[in-house]
């Protein structure tokens, strides 16, 4: 082969579009944050408790049959920061940054649910202090995640 | 290969858009419902393979998302990201190694939530295939142009494999296209990759698949203990061919005849057309229906030798790579109920057959 002088490149970006099904467990989530809730999965086998609700117990992997509810507040257990810029996949557009995220173990529940928190500061958290989730306006709340606005510092645990 | 068997199958019924289960429920599904059928528990599963598309699940290392639902947290498990008859090879590799005695496949696919022709299309070479526009539909619609100009068999006989293939269906309640068409009315009706139209070319669905292998000497007690036959997989044999669609005829059946004859050798099989009793093979289009036939060393004709695709086969249910997985479970299910002694199940990967798989299961 002759030289080759200027390798080309060329640009290429495959659009992907889903469109996923939350199923029933999913579904059933999603209609709580209409009502303001928190809704969890229980297991009858081993009486775990999961959130978001899901149908396989990761315990025990049995069919999880019950929905309960939590009460709309926990621990933070962990938190960092969110600083590298991305589309929100709901909306299309950039999400602001810098936040924080965290994973908060609500009372009851066996495992802990990850989410936005009103604080942009991580030197103003601290594992294992006390969150509540705070709901859009009951008026405003559709039934998707962005029902569930963000977990703020809250009393209880 | 040391033999093993399969104790047993399961599959989802499949349909265009499962909104009810996401993913991992439909793995779910079929795995509560392997589990009922042979009486086994998760803590007896000694190792677990999943078979799932990145690209078709929108999830990297999709697999990682299933393993909770098929029961595989603290389990030694893997992947094929291939069609899923080609986990069987993978599964029976596990099981001769010696170090398990059961071993869970579980296939998953939901067509509905991607865009099937665009995900294929990111498969073809960016500089040179892609911008022609070609898709997975496209591919197929070459290949029939190139097996037609063969001249082995008429355009009316593609079209009628089709009108078969919705007949049988008719009797599968898994299926997800049924129907009673003739020939000529699915020539006349929509086309999808020309020359070849609707029904002539197999759906998308959303479906999963699951089978439990074992040694043979789990499966011989479990047999004695259910009071069911013993169904051996004596043969796996895969092989892949060149990437390029220009660089195969895609008119012929590519390396599918090396792959049927190292089944049959392993098998033990001289003359297939007289000692398989039925087979499934992953026809895409109603071309592959009788492509693959000459593939596996069977007649054109589709009434000589086994019964062939008697569950409509793909062109009546295509859950993506579960498709595979979909052909060796029904094999199963027929030898089973004792519908023969003797069958060949069959996929395949890559654009119109660039990898094939073939199982041959027994009924001891």
């Amino acid at each position: 082969m002759s030289d080759l002088k200027a390798p080309i490149a060329v640009r290429c970006t495959p659009e992907l579009v889903y469109n996923y099904a939350a199923g029933r467990y999913g579904s059933l989530f999603l209609q709580g944050l209409k009502e303001g809730r928190i809704l969890a999965s229980r297991c009858r086998r081993c009486a775990r408790t999961l959130v978001p609700p899901r149908l396989a117990c990761t315990g025990c992997f049995g069919a999880m049959e019950d929905a309960v509810e939590l009460e709309p507040r926990g621990e933070l257990l962990a938190f960092t920061l969110v600083a590298f810029p991305f589309l929100d996949p709901f909306t299309g557009i950039q999400r602001p940054i810098p936040y924080c995220y965290g994973m908060v173990r609500f009372a009851g529940a066996d495992n802990t649910f990850q989410y936005f928190l009103s604080e942009k500061d991580p030197a103003k958290l601290r594992v294992g202090q006390p969150v509540r989730a705070v709901f859009r306006a009951a008026a405003e709340r559709v039934g998707e995640m962005a029902d569930l606005l963000y977990f703020e510092p809250g009393i209880g645990g | 290969m040391q033999p093993v068997a399969i104790l047993g199958a399961a599959q989802t019924r499949h349909v265009a858009r499962r909104d009810d289960a996401c993913y991992s429920e439909l793995a779910f599904e079929v795995v509560a419902a392997l589990l009922a059928e042979t009486g086994f528990t998760h803590p007896r599963i000694d190792t677990v393979i999943t078979v799932s598309s990145d690209f078709s699940d929108g999830r990297t290392i999709s697999d990682m998302a299933v393993q909770d639902a098929v029961g595989a947290a603290g389990k030694s498990s893997s992947k094929v990201s291939m069609d899923g008859a080609f986990a069987l090879a993978y599964a029976a590799a596990r099981l001769t190694c010696g170090r398990y005695r059961t071993c869970l496949v579980v296939a998953h696919a939901k067509a509905s939530e991607g865009r099937p022709r665009e995900i294929s299309r990111a498969a073809f070479d960016p500089f040179f295939e892609r911008p022609l526009g070609p898709t997975d539909h496209v591919a197929l619609g070459l290949q029939a142009r190139r097996f037609l100009a063969r001249g082995t068999v008429t355009r009316e006989a593609v079209a009628l494999a089709a009108a078969r293939a919705l007949a049988y269906a008719n009797g599968n309640p898994n299926a997800h296209w049924r129907g009673a068409l003739s020939s000529r009315e699915i020539q006349l009706g929509p086309p999808v990759a020309d020359p070849l139209h609707r029904f002539e070319v197999a759906p998308d669905s959303d479906g999963a698949c699951a089978l439990l292998l074992a040694d043979l000497d789990t499966a011989r007690a479990h047999a004695a203990a259910r009071g069911v036959p013993v169904i051996r997989l004596d043969a796996v044999a895969c092989a892949t061919d060149r990437h390029g669609l220009g660089d195969r005829d895609l008119g012929l059946p590519g390396v599918l005849p090396q792959v049927a004859r190292a089944a049959y050798a392993q098998a033990g099989i001289t003359d297939p057309v007289r000692e398989i009793d039925v087979a499934e093979v992953y026809d895409a289009s109603a071309v592959q229906t009788l492509l693959w036939r000459e593939g596996v060393g069977l007649p054109v004709d589709l009434l000589a030798g086994p019964a062939w695709n008697p569950s409509g086969g793909a062109l009546c249910a295509q859950p993506g790579f579960a498709t595979g997985l979909v052909r060796v479970a029904e094999v199963w299910r027929r030898l089973a109920a004792g519908e023969g002694r003797t069958g060949l199940a069959h996929g395949m990967t890559g654009f119109v057959g660039q990898a094939h798989c073939v199982g041959i299961l027994r009924r001891a």
